[in-house]
C-alpha cells in the first residue's frame, strides 16, 4: 500500500496535471452554468436568495435571468434599488411589481431585482446595462443611490465589470479609480482581484448554482425552523409577509423616525420672518447618482416622500416645505437627465407601513402611478 | 503498480482541484460588515 503513495516523478506529474485538468473542468462547468437562467418561478431576491443569508447571485446569473424574462418583443421593466422598490412589507401576493405587470399589459414584462439595502447601481443596474448593450428595450425603475459601484452589494458591480456587462462610462471609471476611505479602497482592491480570478475560473457561478439547485455549502445565520442550512436555496420560499395594519408604524421606531424627520426639516427648511417655513436656497436632499448616459435616458427614478405619520411638526407650512424639498430634488435629478417620479406627495398614513415603505393596500396605487409614468415615456 | 500509483495521484490531484476551487469561492465571498447594518 505504501508503495502506491510514493511520490516519484511520474506520480508528481500526474498529480499536477490532474490539478490543472480539474481546475479547467470546474471552470468550464462554472462558465456553462453562467449562461443559463438558474431561477425557477422567480419573483424577487428574497432573504434566502440574498447576501443576507450568504447567497450571492452572480452578475452572470442576474443577466441570464433578465435575458430570459419576457419575450424579445416586450419592453422589459427592470426594477432596481432598495427595499422600497423590493416591496418590503408586501408579501408576494400583494407585491407592487406584480400589480405593475398586470397594469402594463402584454407589451411589457417586469423583473424585480431590487434588494433590501440595495442601490440602483447593483443588481438591477447591472442587468439593465447588459440588456441595453444587447439591444433589448429596457425601462429601468427604482430608488436608492450609492457610489459608482453601489454600496452594500458592490461585489456584483465589480463582477459585471470584469465580465464586460457594463456600458462604457468614463465618468464611472474615473470615480472608481479615485481614492476613498482606507476601508473602501481595501474592499475595492479585493473585489478587483476576486472578479479577475472569477472571470476565468467561474467558481462563484459554479458554487452558487450548486447552492441553489443541489445543496448550500455555507452555514448561515437565521435558518428557519424545520430547515437545514445545507438545503438547496430553490427549496426556500419568500419569507416576506404582508404587514397587517396593526403592525404598521411600529412603536419601537417611532422616536427614531420622528427625530429623523425633524432633523431633515431643520436641514432643508427655514422659518422666515412671517413664521412661514420655506425651502432653504440650494436645498439638496443629497440624492447624488452616477448612472451611464445610456441607462440614465431609460431610467425612471422614484423619489419617496416620508409617511405623514412621522411629520410631527405642528406647522402646516413646515409640513408643506418638507414635501416641497422632495419635489425640488426630483427637479434637480431631471436637470441631470433623469426621468423622475415623486411618490407619496398626497398619500396618507395608511399608505405606508413605516417611514418609507408602501403598505400592501397601497401597492396597487403605487403600481398605477408608476405604470402611467412608464407609458408616458 | 505504476498505473495504480498514477491513478491514485491523479485522483488526489482532482480532489485538490475541487478543494482549491471551493476554497476560492469561500475565501472570496464578499461578506461586507455593512450588510447586517443595512437592514
Amino acid at each position: 500500500m505504501r508503495r502506491l503513495l510514493v511520490l516519484d516523478r511520474p506520480a508528481a506529474l500526474a498529480y499536477l496535471a490532474s490539478v490543472a485538468v480539474g481546475l479547467v473542468v470546474l471552470a468550464a462547468a462554472g462558465q456553462m452554468t453562467s449562461g443559463h437562467n438558474l431561477y425557477r418561478d422567480f419573483v424577487r431576491f428574497h432573504a434566502y436568495l440574498s447576501p443576507q443569508t450568504l447567497y450571492y447571485p452572480t452578475a452572470s446569473q442576474v443577466v441570464a435571468l433578465a435575458r430570459e424574462t419576457g419575450r424579445p418583443d416586450q419592453t422589459l421593466v427592470i426594477i432596481g434599488g432598495s427595499s422600497i422598490a423590493y416591496g418590503a412589507g408586501q408579501g408576494t401576493g400583494d407585491l407592487w411589481t406584480r400589480a405593475l405587470e398586470r397594469r402594463l399589459g402584454d407589451r411589457y414584462a417586469v423583473l424585480n431585482l431590487a434588494m433590501l439595502g440595495g442601490t440602483l447601481q447593483e443588481h438591477g443596474g447591472v442587468a439593465a446595462e447588459a440588456l441595453i448593450a444587447g439591444g433589448r428595450d429596457v425601462v429601468f425603475v427604482g430608488q436608492g443611490a450609492g457610489a459608482a459601484d453601489g454600496r452594500v452589494y458592490r461585489a456584483i458591480v465589480w463582477d459585471a465589470r470584469a465580465r464586460g456587462y457594463l456600458l462604457p462610462d468614463p465618468e464611472r471609471e474615473a470615480a472608481l479609480d479615485l481614492p476613498a476611505s482606507p476601508q473602501l479602497d481595501e474592499e475595492r482592491s479585493e473585489l478587483r482581484i476576486r472578479s479577475a480570478l472569477d472571470r476565468w475560473l467561474a467558481f462563484a457561478d459554479l458554487w452558487t448554482a450548486i447552492g441553489y439547485r443541489v445543496g448550500f455549502t455555507v452555514w448561515w445565520p437565521g435558518i428557519p425552523p424545520g430547515y437545514l442550512f445545507a438545503e438547496p436555496r430553490a427549496a426556500f420560499s419568500d419569507p416576506t409577509v404582508s404587514l397587517p395594519p396593526d403592525a404598521h408604524h411600529p412603536p419601537h421606531l417611532e422616536q427614531t423616525h420622528r427625530t429623523a424627520i425633524d432633523t431633515l426639516l431643520a436641514g432643508v427648511c427655514t422659518q422666515g420672518e412671517d413664521r412661514a417655513w420655506k425651502p432653504k436656497p440650494e436645498t439638496n436632499l443629497g440624492i447624488a447618482l452616477l448612472l451611464p448616459p445610456a441607462l440614465r435616458e431609460r431610467s425612471l427614478l422614484l423619489v419617496m416622500v416620508p409617511s405623514p405619520h412621522y411629520r410631527s411638526h405642528p406647522s402646516e407650512s413646515a409640513q408643506a416645505c418638507l414635501v416641497a424639498t422632495f419635489a425640488q430634488s426630483t427637479d434637480r435629478l431631471r436637470a441631470e437627465g433623469y426621468r423622475t417620479l415623486l411618490l407619496g406627495e398626497d398619500w396618507t398614513e395608511a399608505d405606508y407601513v413605516d417611514l418609507l415603505h408602501t403598505s400592501p393596500a397601497n401597492a396597487e396605487r403605487m403600481a398605477a402611478e408608476i405604470a402611467e409614468a412608464i407609458r408616458a415615456r | 503498480m505504476l498505473v495504480a500509483r498514477l491513478a491514485i495521484w491523479s485522483l488526489l490531484g482532482l480532489t485538490t482541484a475541487l478543494v482549491l476551487d471551493y476554497a476560492l469561492y469561500r475565501m472570496t465571498l464578499p461578506v461586507s460588515p455593512f450588510i447586517y447594518q443595512a437592514f
